[in-house]
């Protein structure tokens, strides 16, 4: 049997979805026994030259979500050369915490990092350059993309494996995604890698009541949680109805409310809309005609609402109409 | 979206409504723009789509270019939806395939500028095509009917609706909270314009209920619980005790005479008393004493049994206890009737500092001949017969402080009520104060007229400020608007024409019938002019002051309309539901049961982690589709696909 070459390729990303890759254990020397690993830069010293070196990928796995010059080399020359390219953790699928820098223009994150933080000793108002001579050496940073955006955004993405980082049950359809591939040639279909695509509630193992009822959001710091009773019938925001069950309910089962890591189940126009949708339709739904206005002031009082509801995937919301610049 | 579409032969119908629409909207343009569309094989316009002659057009393009869906721009789908269904239909296509693009009540009667009204009438035209292009040809759900009708509230409007169901041969219930049937009408002495006496024409209409072998009467009961759908409802019953045997209550009234509790009565507006058993009054029905449990000493013999050991009949019962029980009915009217606006929340005329400030029903009951001076009209506070009076017209209504609206009969009732003073007492002197005087109605203006020129009312046009006492005269400041003279005027009694309100208990019922009620609590129909006295729940109707002020004839005319419809569907051999209801995908449904807290119809039950939803319960409202945070529930023929779809079409 031919091995076949898989490459991991990074993108702006905080190193977790490699981690959760290590975190294969035998699992991953079973696969370096069907595959060579012809790139991983955050494994091994790699670069961008090797890859322009192979000729042909089988798997091409993308961590990260896409922000600045070379990640869009990087993702364009990886989708030329895979015959299959896999978005790996919620960054590459959705944009990931990183695309909450959405919100703010890239002028304004630079200055806020460079100029306006209490921490920030920069008298001269220096910004940093994109390219500086020293002596004869060109030393240049890539330029940031005006956005921060998912991989489907700049390249055709087959399977996605989200999760922050990806867990097991994720980890384990990838895989078995890879090695079906490898022994019978098995081209797998287009999508999330995980059956069945339920949502958390399919596998949360609290209580739900006859009628889930919000009467006042509260954060986690500010109830006594029954741990054996669903979140929102006790005001505190879950995402589990909206994200997918692909992490076997752990934070649920540590007493912690889901944020969203693992996005979606289906290709939702903008997810926090969508939640706000549900979850406002929740308060105080039996006095719904009594209270018309103090629903609004109770849904207001949400901390944060892109942060809560957003938090993994504002870089495939509504929002990135105003991104398609980055295709530039 | 990359929905893949059967090949669809669309036809597009654009109406001018004579220049309704065609005075907006380039018609033609529309025609023209529309045929570009890669589904439209045929389009054209016509005058009135509505017509004879148009309805042929659309059946002859049907059958003529095997078209497989219609659209029709015209007017609103309220208006003809069924009209041009029905047409396509007739020429073979599903009820379904016929959409209406509204390019009037949202186009053509809101614009003026006619380039932007046909551009945006050809949005709206491309939009239901695209809609209708995804829409499945769909089949009514078929139901049985109970042939049962159930009424809430004992009124006139409830007395007339419950014969009139019971006269077309069906089996009422009728179900009110209070000891007798009679409602508000019953405390009112004489009616406008005619003045007939109230009780006089009320009580045969309230004996003809007791004696209907059709109807039965549940008095002292209130509906809690209201479940199931248009056809089939299962409704459930609190009975309260009434401790007295209404069935050997012989009405020879020994237990009054012998009870020891007095307090004021209800009926007369608190202007006499009653004992703890009594008769709200001689002509109740069912005919029957009645023991007020809050005011009887206990209902114990051992306190007091007075009444028990005086009834002769042995009517009395005091172990009697409340009833909660079942029954299926296909149809409910609800006629629940009003209250006044309470005069204690208007300061500024002294009610309950001064008792002679009266309110309209309490003077209703002081001119009725059952009333608490047997028809003679004394003041309150020393009995003595005013020798002048003023009204005062529009206290709470109209008033932005209170309430907002017209309660539309306090006009006339404040004429009669000065003219009944006039019969009672010519030579006093009755002064009325109005704002406008609105007599819109059969013989009502003349009415007015006849008070103002042949009794010598005096109207005057304004507000009263303030009301004090001064030696045993009530001085009113006001002033007359029509002078501009400032008025200090000397009066004996005050009548203050309360404005309609809906009764609290309202809210109530409209959540367990699970209908909407408007901002003052009133119920609200599904359409003002075209169906008044429908609910937006199916099978359920409102008649009478519960849906909005109005008078006896109003209301009368109303629960005669309401028992038309009631009859209308337990006539039915079998309805028909919209299958325009929810849908379950339950690949993705994972049962968060959020879909099961917002329906409003009790329609969806998640069983094994996956939402199902009841077809007939479900209304279509869509509450479930928007709330899924999945996208898998949706509703048929309006599916996200469909509304997005539509969306492209008008940003394109």
């Amino acid at each position: 049997m031919k091995k076949i070459k898989i490459a991991v390729a990074p993108g702006s990303s905080c190193g977790g979805c490699d981690v959760a890759l290590v975190n294969l254990n035998e699992k991953l020397l079973d696969i370096t026994n069907y595959a060579d690993i012809v790139f991983w830069p955050t494994a091994l010293d790699f670069k961008i030259e090797d890859l322009e070196q192979v000729n042909e990928i089988d798997i091409g796995i993308f961590v990260g979500a896409i922000r600045h010059k070379d990640h869009v080399k990087l993702a364009k020359l990886l989708r030329e050369k895979s015959k299959i390219i896999v978005a790996l953790g919620s960054c590459a699928c959705y944009g990931g915490i990183f695309s909450l820098a959405n919100l703010f223009e890239k002028k304004d994150l630079l200055e806020t990092v460079y100029q306006k933080t209490i921490t920030t000793e920069n008298s001269n108002g220096k910004m940093p350059t994109e390219s500086i001579k020293m002596g004869n050496i060109d030393i240049s940073l890539p330029k940031l993309t005006n956005w921060c955006l998912p991989l489907k955004n700049l390249i055709d993405v087959d399977i996605y494996a989200p999760g922050c980082p990806p867990g097991e049950r994720v980890l384990e359809k990838l895989y078995n995604i890879i090695i079906d591939f490898v022994k019978n040639g098995t081209v797998p279909d287009k999508g999330i890698a995980l059956e069945p695509l339920k949502t958390l509630c399919d596998i949360c193992p609290r209580k739900k009541p006859e009628k889930i009822v919000i009467r006042k959001f509260k954060r986690i710091h500010e109830v006594k949680l029954d741990p054996e009773l669903c979140f929102l019938a006790q005001g505190v925001i879950c995402l589990g109805p909206i994200s997918i069950a692909g992490c076997d309910a752990n934070c649920i089962k540590a007493n912690i409310p889901c944020r969203g890591c693992l996005g979606p189940n289906q290709d939702i126009h903008d997810v926090a809309a969508k939640f706000i949708s549900a979850i406002a339709s929740l308060v105080q739904i039996d006095k719904e005609k009594e209270l018309e206005e103090e629903i609004v002031n109770l849904i207001e009082e949400i901390v944060d609402p892109i942060g809560t509801f957003h938090r993994f995937t504002f870089g495939s919301g509504i929002f990135n109409k105003k991104q398609e610049d980055v295709m530039e | 979206m990359k929905d893949k579409l059967p090949k669809e032969r669309v036809g597009v119908f654009v109406c001018h409504c004579g220049r309704n629409i065609a005075a907006t909207v380039d018609v033609k343009k529309v025609v023209e723009a529309i045929s570009k569309h890669p589904s439209v094989v045929y389009a054209t316009d016509y005058k009135y789509m509505c017509s004879e002659p148009g309805q042929a057009l659309i059946k002859k393009a049907i059958k003529e270019h095997r078209l497989t869906s219609v659209v029709i721009a015209a007017c609103t789908p309220s208006m003809h939806e069924e009209t041009f269904r029905k047409v396509s239909n007739e020429a073979g296509l599903n009820w379904y395939k016929c959409e209406i693009a509204n390019i009037r009540e949202q186009c053509s009667w809101v614009h003026s500028d006619m380039e932007k009204a046909t551009e945006k009438a050809i949005k709206i035209t491309f939009s239901t095509v695209e809609k209708v292009i995804r829409n499945a040809p769909l089949e009514p759900i078929k139901m049985s009917v109970k042939r049962k009708c159930l009424i809430i509230g004992g009124g006139i409007a409830g007395i007339q609706a419950a014969l009139d169901v019971a006269d077309a041969g069906y089996d009422v219930i009728l179900v009110e909270k209070l000891p007798t049937i009679g409602g508000r009408m019953a405390q009112l002495a004489e009616t406008f314009p005619t003045l007939d006496c109230a009780q006089c024409i009320l009580t045969p209409k309230m004996v003809a209920v007791a004696r209907h072998p059709n109807i039965r009467l549940y008095t002292l009961s209130e509906v809690v619980k209201i479940e199931g759908f248009v056809g089939n409802f299962k409704v459930t019953i609190r009975k309260k005790p009434r401790y007295v045997d209404p069935e050997k209550c012989i009405l020879c009234g020994d237990c009054e005479k012998v009870c020891p509790v007095s307090v004021p009565s209800e009926f007369d507006r608190n202007l006499k008393e009653r004992k703890a058993i009594y008769i709200p009054f001689p002509q109740a029905v069912p005919a029957s004493y009645v023991i007020d449990p809050q005011t009887c000493l206990g209902l114990n013999p051992i306190i007091c049994g007075e009444c028990a050991e005086a009834c002769e009949a042995n009517a009395i019962n005091y172990d009697d206890s409340e009833e909660i029980f079942e029954e299926e009915v296909g149809a409910i009217i609800i006629a629940t009737g009003y209250d006044i606006y309470p005069k204690e929340n208007i300061g500024e005329y002294g009610y309950g500092k001064y008792i002679d400030v009266i309110d309209s029903l309490q003077y209703e009951r002081l001119v009725s001949s059952t009333g608490p001076t047997g028809g003679e009209i004394r003041r309150p506070s020393d009995g003595k017969i005013p020798k002048s009076v003023a009204f005062i017209q529009c206290v709470g209504s109209r008033d932005v402080n209170h309430l907002e609206y017209c309660s539309k009969i306090c006009c006339m009732y404040t004429a009669k009520h000065a003219l009944m003073y006039k019969h009672l007492v010519p030579d006093g002197t009755a002064y009325v104060f109005y704002i406008d005087i609105r007599a819109a109605g059969k013989g009502y203006e003349e009415f007015i007229k006849r008070v103002q020129e042949e009794y010598g009312v005096v109207y005057i046009r304004g507000r009263v400020s303030r009301i004090y006492e001064e030696n045993g005269k009530l001085i009113l400041q006001a002033s007359d608007t029509l002078t501009g003279e400032k008025l200090n005027l000397s009066v004996d009694l005050v009548v203050l024409a309360m404005g309609m309100i809906a009764k609290k208990g309202n809210r109530d019922v409209a959540n367990i019938a699970k209908i909407p009620v408007d901002s003052w609590g009133f119920f609200k129909e599904v359409h003002p002019k075209l169906r008044p006295v429908e609910t937006s729940t199916n099978g359920i109707f409102v008649c009478g002051a519960c849906q909005g002020p109005k008078d006896i004839s109003e209301t009368v005319s109303q629960a005669s309309a309401t028992a038309a419809k009631a009859i209308e569907l337990l006539s039915k051999v079998e309805i028909y539901h919209e299958p325009i209801v929810a849908e379950v995908n339950p690949e993705l449904c994972s049962g968060c049961k959020i879909c099961e807290t917002v329906c409003p119809f009790g329609a969806i039950k998640v069983v094994d982690k996956i939402a199902q939803v009841n077809e007939i319960l479900c209304e279509g409202c869509g509450s479930c589709t928007s709330a899924c945070p999945t996208e898998a529930i949706q509703l048929r023929n309006v599916k996200d696909e469909q509304i997005y779809s539509m969306i492209e079409a008008i940003l394109r």
